[in-house]
C-alpha cells in the first residue's frame, strides 16, 4: 500500500479523521470570512446596477450559489451514497446526514431569495414553472433523507437505506438541469453554462467569488459538524480519553 | 430465463393469496370513488370547470389511494415472518418483489383504472377517450406502486409511518403526474398526447429496473433491524 491509499484511508478512522478536521478548521474559517467579506464588497458595492431591474438584481448573488450549492451537494452525496453503500464506510453515513440536513437548507435559502427575486420582477412570489417546481422537489428529496435519519434508531441501517434513496433520488438531477431546456416557461436559462455566459465581466466575478465564498462556508459547516459527530460516537474509546487527559493537564498547567 | 420461470411461479402463488379474500379489492375502489365524489361537492355543480379539473382530480385520486394501498404490499410478511424466510433461504429477492407489485397492481390498481373513465363521464369528461385515460393511468399507476414499494420497505421494528412514507414517496411521483394528467387533458383539445404516453411507457422501463432492487436492498436491512 503506497502513501496516497494510507493517507486516504485514513479519512475513514474517527481518531485521524478529529485530528484533521481540527487542523482543517481554522484555515476554512479563515477563507471562508475573507471571500465572503470580498465577495460581498465587490457584490453589494462594486458591482454595477442592471439596466433593466435596478439594484434588485443583487440577490442574485446570495440566490445563485445557494442554488449552484443545492445542487452540488446532492452531487456529493451521490458519491457519499456509494462510500456507504458498496465499501461500507461508517464515516461517509455520518457526513451523508450532515450533507441532507445542509442541503435542505441551502435549497430553502434559494427559493425563498427567488421568491424575494420574483416579486418585483415577475410579479408573483411563485410561479409552477418547471425549474422552481423542481427545486422544490428536491427540498422534498433532502427532507425524505433527513427524515430516514430522524425515524430509525439504529445509525448504520439509516445510512444505508439514506444511500439507496439517494442513488434513487439522483434520477432527478438531470431531470432538474435539463428541465429549463426541456420545459422552458419563464425562469431563463442559465447565464453560465460551461465558458459561455451572457454576463459582463464586472458583474460576473463577484458571482463567482460569492460561489466560493458559499463553498467555503458550506464546507467549515461540514468540518464542524462532522467533528461534533465524531466526539458523540467516540465519547467511550481510549484515544479521546487520551486527548482529553493530555487536554486537562495543559490546562491545569497552564 | 430461470429468473422469468420462478416470477410466474411467484406471481401465480401471490395471486392465489389475494384471490383467498376478494373483497378486499373494493376497500380502494370505495375510497377512490368517495374521494371523487367530494370534489363536485367543494367545487360546486359547474359542469364547465369540473370538466376542466376532471384529468386532475382523478389523477390526485389515483395517487392517494395507490398511497393508501402501498401498506398492503409487504406488513403483513413482515409480520409473520414470512418475509424473514425470504430473506434467509437466500432465494432472488427481486422476484419477490416484482411478484408483489405486478399482483397488487392487477387486483387493487386495475380496478380504480377502469371505474376511471365512468366518474370522468360523472365530472362531465368526454367518455370517448376512455380507452387512452385507461392506458395513461394504468401505465401511471403501475410505476407509482413500483416506486412506492421501495418507499415502503423503509420500516422500523415492522412499524410503518404514513407521513414519513408520504415525504419519501410523493416527491418522486412529480414526474408521473406531470405527464400523465397533461397527456389526459390534452386528450380533450390538441396537445402533447404522445409525449406524455412515451415519457410514461420509459418510465415505468426504467423503474423497473430500478424499483426490485433498491425495494429488495431495504427489506433486507429492515428484517436485519427487526
Amino acid at each position: 500500500m503506497n502513501r496516497f491509499w494510507r493517507w486516504s484511508l485514513q479519512w475513514g478512522q474517527p481518531a485521524m479523521l478529529y485530528q484533521r478536521l481540527l487542523r482543517l478548521q481554522p484555515w476554512v474559517a479563515t477563507l471562508a470570512i475573507i471571500f465572503l467579506l470580498v465577495g460581498g464588497y465587490t457584490a453589494f458595492w462594486l458591482a454595477p446596477a442592471d439596466y433593466q431591474q435596478g439594484e434588485v438584481f443583487r440577490i442574485l448573488y446570495v440566490h445563485v450559489p445557494a442554488a449552484w450549492l443545492s445542487m452540488m451537494v446532492y452531487g456529493a452525496m451521490v458519491g457519499l451514497a456509494l462510500l456507504v453503500f458498496i465499501w461500507q464506510v461508517t464515516i461517509a453515513g455520518w457526513a451523508m446526514k450532515t450533507f441532507a440536513w445542509l442541503g435542505a437548507g441551502y435549497t430553502l435559502i434559494a427559493l425563498v431569495t427567488g421568491a424575494i427575486w420574483g416579486q418585483p420582477t415577475w410579479g408573483t412570489w411563485w410561479v409552477w414553472d418547471a425549474r422552481l417546481t423542481s427545486e422544490l422537489v428536491l427540498l422534498f428529496i433532502y427532507l425524505g433523507i433527513v427524515l430516514i435519519f430522524d425515524v430509525l434508531a439504529d445509525a448504520r441501517a439509516a445510512a444505508r437505506m439514506a444511500a439507496i434513496l439517494t442513488l434513487v433520488g439522483s434520477v432527478n438531477l438531470p431531470i432538474i438541469h435539463y428541465s429549463v431546456i426541456w420545459w422552458h416557461t419563464l425562469h431563463q436559462p442559465p447565464s453560465i453554462r460551461g465558458l459561455e455566459t451572457s454576463m459582463h465581466w464586472s458583474m460576473l466575478y463577484p458571482l463567482l467569488l460569492m460561489a466560493l465564498a458559499f463553498l467555503l462556508v458550506f464546507v467549515w459547516q461540514v468540518v464542524w459538524h462532522l467533528r461534533c459527530r465524531v466526539l458523540m460516537e467516540a465519547r467511550h474509546t481510549p484515544w479521546l480519553a487520551k486527548r482529553l487527559r493530555s487536554l486537562n493537564q495543559s490546562g491545569e498547567n497552564g | 430465463m430461470a429468473f422469468l420461470r420462478e416470477l410466474a411461479w411467484e406471481t401465480r402463488s401471490q395471486w392465489r393469496l389475494l384471490l383467498t379474500d376478494p373483497k378486499a379489492l373494493l376497500n380502494p375502489l370505495l375510497f377512490f370513488i368517495l374521494i371523487t365524489v367530494l370534489f363536485p361537492l367543494t367545487l360546486g355543480h359547474r359542469p364547465a370547470l369540473l370538466a376542466e379539473v376532471a384529468p386532475g382530480l382523478l389523477w390526485v385520486g389515483v395517487t392517494l389511494s395507490v398511497f393508501l394501498i402501498l401498506p398492503n404490499l409487504f406488513f403483513t410478511d413482515l409480520q409473520d415472518g414470512t418475509l424473514r424466510l425470504w430473506v434467509a433461504s437466500g432465494r432472488a429477492l427481486p422476484v419477490y418483489v416484482v411478484a408483489k407489485w405486478v399482483t397488487h397492481w392487477a387486483f387493487f390498481v386495475l380496478p380504480l383504472v377502469v371505474v376511471a373513465p365512468l366518474l370522468g363521464q360523472a365530472l362531465y369528461l368526454d367518455l370517448s377517450v376512455s380507452w387512452l385515460m385507461i392506458t395513461l393511468l394504468g401505465l401511471g399507476s403501475f410505476a407509482m406502486l413500483g416506486i412506492g414499494a421501495v418507499g415502503v420497505s423503509v420500516m422500523q421494528k415492522g412499524r410503518y409511518n404514513p407521513f414519513v412514507l408520504a415525504v419519501l414517496v410523493l416527491p418522486f411521483y412529480v414526474p408521473i403526474l406531470v405527464f400523465g394528467a397533461s397527456g389526459v387533458s390534452s386528450l380533450t383539445g390538441a396537445g402533447l398526447f404522445e409525449h406524455g404516453l412515451l415519457f410514461l411507457a420509459g418510465l415505468v422501463i426504467f423503474i423497473l429496473f430500478l424499483a426490485p432492487w433498491a425495494a429488495s436492498q431495504m427489506l433486507k436491512l429492515t428484517v436485519a433491524q427487526s
